[in-house]
């Protein structure tokens, strides 16, 4: 880039901000979950495979620490855990445990990575894997996540994340085979914490 | 020249020229592999071909360091291109997505080949129900969206389970796409040479491509590290050479500079060399014509060996005047050369011995040691004074002489303290005991230890670490090989479950027997068969039986699919575990196992293996009448190694006979063979007395090294002994000369290979630090023990 265009688009991004600050805009709900830290929640989650007549359930907690780590414990139907510190993952079920990368996954850990992404409202972080795109406004707003890259899209279609000031509700994953998990998120009573 | 000089010459030149001829052809190799046993045991036998031949050998890891994570990711990424297109590799894994997804592929396309779980009874109604009953429920699980996606083709789970044992207890850590160390600071890849171990120039020159490669991606801030027994001989061969070579010109420089001070005359220099030109020469024909190649490590201790010839032309230039004066020279022949024919034959007499070595390494340096020393002490006899010029003089040395009789007479005065240092000597190696050798390989190593610690990390990085244990499975085909690997697999499967390994590679994982493949296609069912199971599988599940048409189209295709053999692997990046860990052997005697299957063993996270455990546990587990062996990979290659040493123990032990008998039998007398042995005797015991009191265990080469010291002293002890009987026509000045000439002779061995001791290659300086004192021992107490001159007698 040369050095004018990057002036210029120094320039373009300060007016943009200037103009987006009179509106709710993607740098303002990052900017409020960024500011909510850490968070514990309990989700339940339905998984719609086209094959199966029904969707598959499951419930579990959902636990943030900023700024980069994520624990999901499912405790239904059976009780398993999948831990995301970095970019290092470990899977416990029962006595096993299994250690990998987000690398080692189909879709490179996208999808798991854009739940992190909101919770921690690191937006660089978003944009570096999706097409970041905001609809609706502060009381009742949606974030729409499409994989920037085209060997990501063979796996995933899109990420829909709704919510509510700076309150995450719903987080919806569209696979390109059809599979699609809708995961409903609760704020954990305060005095209730799961540890 | 007289007519007969002539005719010397004339053959000496043809000699010669067939030397140089054979010595050309010769060809020079450095692997590992002339230093093992010709006739080891089986199971030696196969450790051997592993690091002759085997992948595991022509393994290279490579790591990029600098830069960014981007940076270095992009570069494996651009360098496994590069190198996938090149033949001289056959295998190069990065962990990119592009092997990832082949192997991915790979394994889904042959779920029901390769899946243990795949019997007749999961492919029955309850079986079915209640895999695909497991399945839906993993789809619940916080990783279960992969699950989800194989769901429609593999309800029964096998590839998931597949992908879990696909690579193995431990994966590289991958950063930015591909493999990466658990820092994360460095890019991992894993490369496969075509060439084997023994084809060390090959290597070299795939090494050379990879280096080359990686420059070609110009990425100055990113620095390539490369490590393996590719690399490691690469290593050796270089620091050997380069240390011999910087080493061996500062010694020339040194002896050379000695020696013009004592000639002052650069053709007698030039001439002084001649004799050790020819042994060098006659050595490398000699072994090429009997070995059909020279071994790096015998050419550079054979060259060091050749140091006696050093001596050989001064004790006829100064000793004889160079041999033009007719009546001096006739004096050397008859008096002076017997004297130093003994030594020369004393000295073939102990290298004699190595000859009847196992190890081709030894047996090459002893055929190297005495075809030089012949040629060099010829060359010195009969040809050398015939090239000495006309105007010869031999500078003037009487008063060097006169000092250095003063010296010997106050050695002879101290001559009974002799005992002092043997006994102390005597007592620290009795004091050690069995402490005095040691029995490990790798202090011969001539590799740095940055070297040694930079593969055992990066070893550990990528999940190959060093094995020590291996279950090897010998068979005379490759499906016995196989169906081995399977019935031991077995035994080994319930340590793993109790705990007492960690893990079991297998190459069965992989490639199954043909018989347990065709035991799997024959528990699948037909498809009509398959979907009226489901419709009763599937009653209680939210699943219709419709909707698995991918399923049982599979199922299908499996039934009638052409067996997996090693040939189907081709792309993906099991073929270079499956290359690993199923060998066909190369050349084997008829009758003997051809095919090798190979299960290394990973032993448990805390503590060892144990043995004994895993002995009980394959006992049995024979089939087709050979049973599986347990190697143990380090304590077969020290076993080697101390077998080796044993053998040269005892091979020194009998030249030390050889050489007394000798002796005795040519100087038939007591004093004489007393006064001759004596010192020799001291020397080695003093100079092996201080390696150990200065912490050296002694090794190998330290032995050769003493065989060295006796070799050389042996002609100060003759030639001194010689030197102090009264015969005719011997006038003081000759004896000044021969005093004189030992004491040069002494000084350039003691700079050549004093010089050897400051090396850091273990193998230069071990041998250094022996000769070097050795051979100033020898002379001292050859000197001392001599009896004196007969006119000093008088002055006493």
């Amino acid at each position: 880039m040369t050095r004018l265009a990057r002036a210029l688009s120094g320039t373009l991004l300060v007016l943009a901000s200037w103009c987006a600050a009179t509106q709710w805009s993607v740098n303002d709900l990052m900017a409020a979950l960024a500011a909510r830290g850490s968070a514990d929640a309990t989700f339940t989650e339905r998984r719609y495979v086209p094959v199966l007549d029904a969707p598959v359930q499951s419930s579990g907690t959902l636990r943030f620490v900023a700024p980069d780590r994520i624990e999901k414990h499912t405790l239904q139907p059976r009780s398993e855990s999948l831990l995301l510190a970095g970019d290092q993952i470990t899977l416990r079920q029962g006595q096993r445990t299994r250690s990998l990368t987000l690398t080692d996954l189909p879709d490179n850990g996208l999808a798991i990575s854009s739940l992190r992404g909101t919770m921690a409202g690191d937006l660089a972080a978003l944009r570096r894997g999706w097409a970041v795109a905001l609809h609706g406004d502060r009381r009742l707003w949606t974030l729409s996540l499409t994989p920037a890259s085209q060997a990501v899209t063979q796996y995933i279609e899109a990420v829909l994340i709704e919510g509510r000031e700076d309150q995450i509700d719903r987080i919806e994953i569209r696979q390109a085979d059809g599979v699609r998990s809708v995961m409903q998120i609760m704020p954990a009573p305060q005095n209730d914490k799961p540890r | 020249m007289s007519p007969r000089g002539r005719t010397t010459l004339l053959l000496w030149l043809v000699l010669l020229l067939l030397v140089i001829w054979q010595a050309a052809r010769t060809p020079i190799r450095t692997d590992l592999s002339v230093f093992l046993p010709r006739s080891p045991a089986l199971d030696q036998q196969i450790l051997i071909e592993q690091l002759r031949v085997g992948a595991l050998a022509r393994l290279v890891l490579v790591g990029i360091d600098g830069g960014t994570a981007e940076a270095r990711a992009q570069a494996s990424r651009d360098l496994a291109a590069t190198l996938r297109a090149d033949t001289q590799f056959t295998q190069v894994a990065n962990g990119d997505g592009q092997s990832l997804q082949a192997d991915r592929a790979f394994v889904f396309r042959q779920r029901y080949l390769l899946s243990p779980t795949v019997d007749a009874a999961r492919f029955s109604v309850d079986g079915l129900r209640t895999a695909i009953g497991e399945t839906i429920e993993a789809v619940a699980a916080p990783a279960g969206m992969l699950a989800a996606s194989l769901l429609p083709r593999d309800p029964t789970g096998e590839t998931l389970q597949l992908i879990d044992t696909l690579s193995g207890p431990v994966t590289p850590r991958r950063v930015a796409g591909v493999w990466a160390t658990r820092d994360g600071e460095r890019a991992l890849l894993m490369v496969g040479l075509r060439a084997p171990l023994i084809d060390s120039d090959a290597q070299q020159r795939a090494l050379a491509t990879l280096d080359s490669r990686f420059d070609a991606l110009n990425q100055p801030e990113l620095r390539l590290l490369k490590t393996g027994p590719a690399v490691f001989a690469a290593v050796s061969r270089e620091r050997l050479i380069t240390e011999a070579a910087v080493l061996s010109a500062l010694s020339a420089l040194l002896v050379i500079s000695l020696l013009w001070l004592a000639y002052r005359s650069v053709r007698t220099l030039a001439l002084g060399l001649v004799p050790v030109g020819c042994g060098v020469l006659a050595g490398i024909a000699a072994v090429g014509a009997g070995f059909g190649y020279v071994h790096g490590v015998t050419l550079a201790f054979g060259v060091t060996m050749m140091g006696e010839a050093v001596d050989y032309a001064v004790y006829l230039f100064v000793q004889a005047d160079g041999g033009r004066d007719p009546g001096r020279s006739a004096h050397w022949r008859q008096h002076l050369w017997p004297a130093l024919r003994l030594g020369t034959a004393t000295s073939i007499a102990g290298f004699a011995v190595l000859l009847l070595s196992g190890f081709p390494g030894l047996a090459q340096l002893g055929l190297f040691a005495i075809a030089g020393l012949v040629a060099a002490a010829l060359a010195t006899r009969y040809g050398l004074p015939l090239l000495v010029p006309r105007d010869f003089r031999m500078r003037d040395v009487s008063a060097l002489g006169a000092r250095l009789d003063a010296c010997q007479q106050h050695l002879v005065r101290w001559r009974h303290w002799i005992w002092l240092p043997c006994l102390t000597a005597a007592a620290v190696i009795g004091w050690n005991g069995n402490q005095i050798w040691q029995r490990e390989l790798t202090a011969l190593s001539p590799l740095p230890i940055e070297t040694r610690q930079l593969d055992a990390a990066l070893r550990s990085d990528v999940g190959a670490p060093d094995v020590r244990y291996v279950v090897a499975v010998p068979a005379r085909d490759r499906e016995s090989a196989l169906r081995g690997a399977e019935a031991s697999v077995a035994r080994l499967t319930p340590l793993v479950q109790q705990g007492a390994l960690s893990h079991v590679d297998a190459p069965t994982r992989w490639l199954p027997s043909e018989a347990t493949q065709r035991q799997r296609q024959a528990a699948l069912p037909s498809a009509d068969e398959l979907r009226s199971r489901l419709q009763r599988a599937l009653r209680d599940l939210p699943l219709s039986p419709e909707k698995l048409q991918g399923f049982v189209d599979d199922v299908e295709r499996a039934r009638q699919a052409p067996l997996l053999t090693p040939e189907s692997f081709a792309g993906t990046s099991l073929a270079l575990a499956l290359q690993s860990l199923l060998v066909e052997r190369e050349a084997t005697v008829a009758g003997e196992p051809s095919w090798l299957a190979l299960l290394p063993l990973h032993g448990p996270p805390s503590g060892s293996v144990d043995v004994a455990v895993i002995r009980a546990a394959l006992a049995g587990a024979e089939v087709g009448g050979v049973a599986p062996l347990l190697l143990d990979m380090k304590a077969a290659t020290d076993t080697m190694y101390v077998d080796y040493l044993r053998e040269a123990a005892w091979l020194s032990g009998g030249a030390a006979i050889a050489i007394v008998l000798l002796l005795a039998v040519n100087l038939r007398s007591l004093p004489r063979l007393v006064r001759v042995v004596l010192p020799l005797a001291a020397a080695v015991l003093c100079v092996v007395g201080g390696q150990l009191l200065a912490g050296v265990r002694l090794t190998l080469l330290h032995l050769v090294g003493l065989l060295l010291v006796v070799a050389v002293g042996s002609n100060y002890s003759l030639l001194l002994d010689q030197r102090s009987r009264a015969d005719p026509g011997s006038t003081a000045a000759d004896a000044t000369r021969m005093l004189v000439s030992v004491a040069l002779a002494a000084t350039t061995t003691v700079m050549a290979f004093g010089v050897l001791a400051f090396s850091s290659v273990p193998v230069l300086s071990m041998i250094g630090s022996t000769v070097a004192p050795g051979v100033v021992l020898a002379f001292l107490f050859s000197a001392a023990l001599a009896q004196p001159v007969h006119r000093d007698n008088e002055r006493r």
